[in-house]
């Protein structure tokens, strides 16, 4: 059973409860130090219980291992790909990927970062266009999605249901296939990086713009130029997605945020949150990127509202912004989940379609990514 | 009442206290004291747990109404069907020489010649898609050679630009408004292919509108594709009309 499934909330209910009940029967038969154990039991089953529930919304650990002390940082991934192979281009190449629409594939990996020190796994959604034989001379655009916090990025294929909205985009033609990027952010659950690099702290800023890049560029067929790279965010995820671009616009052409704020609302240890990590203290002290950002939030997440509002009124050429909001729902799982489509879609439109690869093919004996997806699929993993 | 209301928070502390003082004091008194008990600490357990949640909810504004615990208070996001272009039906029967493009005050973009529309294999049948634009900035952009080129490249709208001596940034930058109207161009995802004759006002043109104007290309008679293949890499897919949030 795992540990962000509604049965085992539920589990923790029952359990609850009959806590409670014992105590309330057993309570004339103890004396003191029974009733006070019992009364911690109670205690400890209760928060136990609610903080599961908390849990399995927001996936802080998506599985037992987590919570016993197994951090993002020191977990593997069972396979990982070798270096990426990518076919001898022909002729009809182009006439760009063969169209095929289907059902994409969820592979867990790790993510060696050399720049940053930081090791963690990271899930990689990959479109049918992908994975299909008749493609492998192709590279494919990228999109980095970033979580909440707290969270992981399990939240994006268990709450945001993000691998049906993606197949599903894609199919409609209003999304071109895309490999899809769910980084960690933080080596520890309970340590909120907001994507920076913290004085004496983990590098994730560093992690997320060279080491994630720089693996995705190494192990699977993914472009590799400025204009085929997009971010996407919820919540601090949001603002990860557009502190990144504003400040990486040579790796980055595009982000979306989802109910992000204007800065961290941590301290960095620089005092950068202030300056650099603000992005209207940017938009006021220092030239404008050449990037596009999308912003979405609901008319009742005044935070977030307030933030965005400020930031469109602030940008200036050649950074521009689109501005999308719903009228009510708050700070919450089901926004999220209706404004991811939109976000994807406008995404896609602002990014590189896939292409061949340019320049002589580099055939290598390595297996390709397609080819070891077998054991590290999530889908036969049981996840969805 | 909103999920935030301090009018929501109070009582329900309120009636968790009640619960507690209601619960120490029948603990030993009650007529069916386990049931009393039991019913009282589960009725405390619950009503401090959502206070909590209540509080932490106020904090941070994550449900702000009821609608949206329920999770089911807002419309989907919509699919705008794309509006045809007005040139589609023509364009749909065009050649892959194109189709001379004169929509109403193109005279006053001082071109040498009227533009030409070369549209993609698939464009008539993809009736919800819009197109990337390639817009070829030359003298020799009529040429037969460079129309097979800009024909041969998937899903990407071409205009073939022949500017005159007086064209000027301002002028191409009519271009695209005009375009969205008779075809369906896309807004944002354009790149043009030019000569080094035009090479200056083809590099102002992009310098003036970056976020539109994604790469120039330059072109080499002798083998058009090679620019044409360049500016397409730097363009999106053909996409269906997206997804948009209601409001």
């Amino acid at each position: 059973m795992t540990i962000d499934s509604l049965a085992t909330v539920l589990i923790a209910v029952v359990v609850a409860v009959g806590a409670t009940a014992l105590l309330a029967l057993a309570w004339d038969r103890r004396r003191a130090v029974g009733r006070i154990a019992l009364t911690a039991i109670v205690v400890l089953a209760v928060t136990a219980a609610a903080a599961l529930q908390l849990n399995l919304l927001t996936e802080t650990y998506p599985a037992w291992s987590a919570l016993v002390g197994q951090s993002a940082e020191s977990s593997e991934a069972p396979d990982d790909p070798g270096p990426v192979s990518i076919a001898v281009a022909n002729p009809q190449d182009q006439h760009g990927p063969a169209k095929v629409t289907g059902p994409g594939q969820l592979a867990d990996y790790t993510v060696h970062g050399n720049a940053s020190g930081l090791t963690m796994p990271m899930t990689v959604y990959l479109p049918a266009a992908y994975t299909t034989p008749r493609n492998r001379a192709f590279q494919f655009p990228v999109i980095e999605a970033f979580h909440g916090f707290p969270g992981t990025p399990a939240a994006w294929p268990k709450r945001l249901d993000a691998k049906r909205y993606l197949d599903q985009e894609i199919a409609a033609g209003r999304m071109s296939p895309t490999v899809v990027l769910f980084p960690y952010q933080t080596p520890n659950p309970l340590l909120d990086t907001e994507c920076l690099n913290l004085a004496k702290g983990p590098q994730t800023e560093t992690y997320l713009t060279r080491d994630v890049p720089d693996w995705a560029r190494e192990h699977l067929r993914v472009r590799t130029d400025r204009g085929s790279w997009g971010l996407i965010g919820f919540s601090a995820g949001g603002y990860c997605a557009m502190n990144l671009a504003m400040k990486h616009p040579d790796r980055f052409t595009a982000g979306a945020s989802l109910s992000g704020l204007a800065g961290p609302g941590i301290k960095v240890g620089d005092d950068s949150e202030k300056t650099t990590n603000s992005i209207t203290w940017r938009l006021t002290h220092q030239p404008p990127p050449p990037v596009s950002l999308y912003l979405a939030w609901a008319a009742d997440d005044a935070g977030p509202g307030k933030d965005s509002r400020q930031i469109a009124r602030l940008a200036k050429a050649p950074l521009s912004v689109t501005t999308a909001t719903m009228p009510r729902g708050g700070h919450s799982l089901p926004v999220w989940r209706r404004m991811e489509a939109p976000a994807f879609d406008w995404l896609s439109a602002h990014l590189n379609r896939a292409a061949a690869a340019p320049g002589p093919a580099t055939p290598t004996p390595q297996p390709s990514p397609t080819e070891t997806l077998t054991g590290t699929s999530l889908a036969a993993a049981g996840r969805h | 009442m909103r999920l935030t209301s301090l009018w929501l928070i109070l009582p329900t502390g309120g009636l968790a206290v009640l619960a507690v003082a209601g619960t120490v004091w029948f603990w030993r008194i009650a007529r069916w004291r386990p049931a009393v008990r039991i019913t009282g600490l589960i009725l405390v357990e619950a009503l401090v747990v959502l206070c909590a949640g209540l509080v932490a909810n106020r904090a941070d504004n994550f449900f702000p109404t009821w609608q949206a615990l329920a999770g089911d208070s807002e419309l989907p996001p919509q699919i705008v069907r794309q509006a045809p272009g007005k040139l589609d039906s023509k364009l749909a029967a065009a050649s892959t020489a194109g189709l001379a493009w004169t929509p109403a005050g193109y005279t006053t973009w001082h071109l040498a010649a009227p533009p030409v529309l070369i549209p993609p294999a698939g464009y008539r049948k993809r009736t919800d898609h819009t197109f990337p634009v390639i817009v070829v900035i030359a003298a020799d952009g009529p040429k037969s050679s460079i129309r097979a080129a800009a024909a041969s490249v998937p899903d990407v709208l071409t205009l073939v630009v022949t500017p005159g001596p007086a064209t000027t940034v301002s002028d191409l930058s009519a271009l695209p408004g005009r375009l969205a109207h008779d075809a369906r161009a896309m807004s944002d995802g354009w790149a043009v292919v030019t000569d080094q004759q035009d090479s200056t006002l083809a590099r102002g043109w992009q310098k003036s509108a970056p976020a539109r104007i994604r790469t120039v290309a330059d072109l080499d008679v002798r083998q058009p594709a090679v620019a044409f293949t360049t500016a397409a890499r730097s363009l999106p897919d053909a996409l269906a009309a997206p997804a948009r949030l209601p409001s």
